[in-house]
């Protein structure tokens, strides 16, 4: 996937929320996202956490996403 | 699912923390693997390295298992921490070696 298309996909799950997405490796691989939302509300961090990576289970069971690494901010 | 169920479930039983990662605690083999091996051996935490490369069935039924598709996992007393990112975040704040100290405690 390229940058702009993990952007597209948060987007996608997390309308009007600011997202980020950083290439760690350059090789379109390795990721690290970050998503400060207001669904994450009553979440534990591994619930946030798994919330995001919902976004991506496909790739992530090809491999197309390697790694994705998250951090996660609950919007007050 | 259920044999490779049964596995990860006496692997969780007999040892209070254990590392599914991608390589062993020696050899990490991924970076992200051996950062979580290098946070549990800074906090002079004995644990089970379970190397996923070499059994193909547990490094699937594992994302199953507890719902978190990558690779390394954290499980302490049979509950999954997080992944590798996770383990960095409570490091850093002191909660991993809280909540393992409480954990290992709650054992005896």
């Amino acid at each position: 996937m390229t940058q702009e298309q993990m952007k597209e996909r948060l987007e996608k799950y997390y309308p009007g929320d600011s997202v980020e997405v950083i290439d760690l490796t350059g090789t379109s691989d390795h990721w690290e996202v970050f998503v400060e939302s207001a669904a994450f509300k009553g979440l534990s961090r591994i619930e946030q956490h798994q919330h995001v990576m919902k976004c991506f289970s496909d790739e992530l069971k090809t491999g197309e996403v390697h790694a994705l690494s998250i951090r996660t901010k609950l919007k007050t | 699912m259920s044999d490779v169920k049964t596995r990860i479930e006496d692997l969780l039983n007999q040892n209070k923390v254990v590392l599914f990662m991608k390589g062993t605690q020696n050899f990490p083999m991924c970076g992200f693997s051996a950062r979580a091996t290098n946070i549990l051996q800074d906090l002079g935490v004995p644990f089970l390295d379970v190397n996923v490369l070499e059994d193909e069935e547990i490094r699937q039924g594992i994302k199953e298992y507890g719902n978190w598709p990558t690779i390394p996992q954290l499980y302490v007393n049979k509950k999954l921490v997080g992944g590798s990112d996770i383990m960095m975040e409570m490091y850093q704040s002191g909660e991993l070696k809280d909540l393992i100290k409480t954990e290992l405690q709650a054992g005896q």
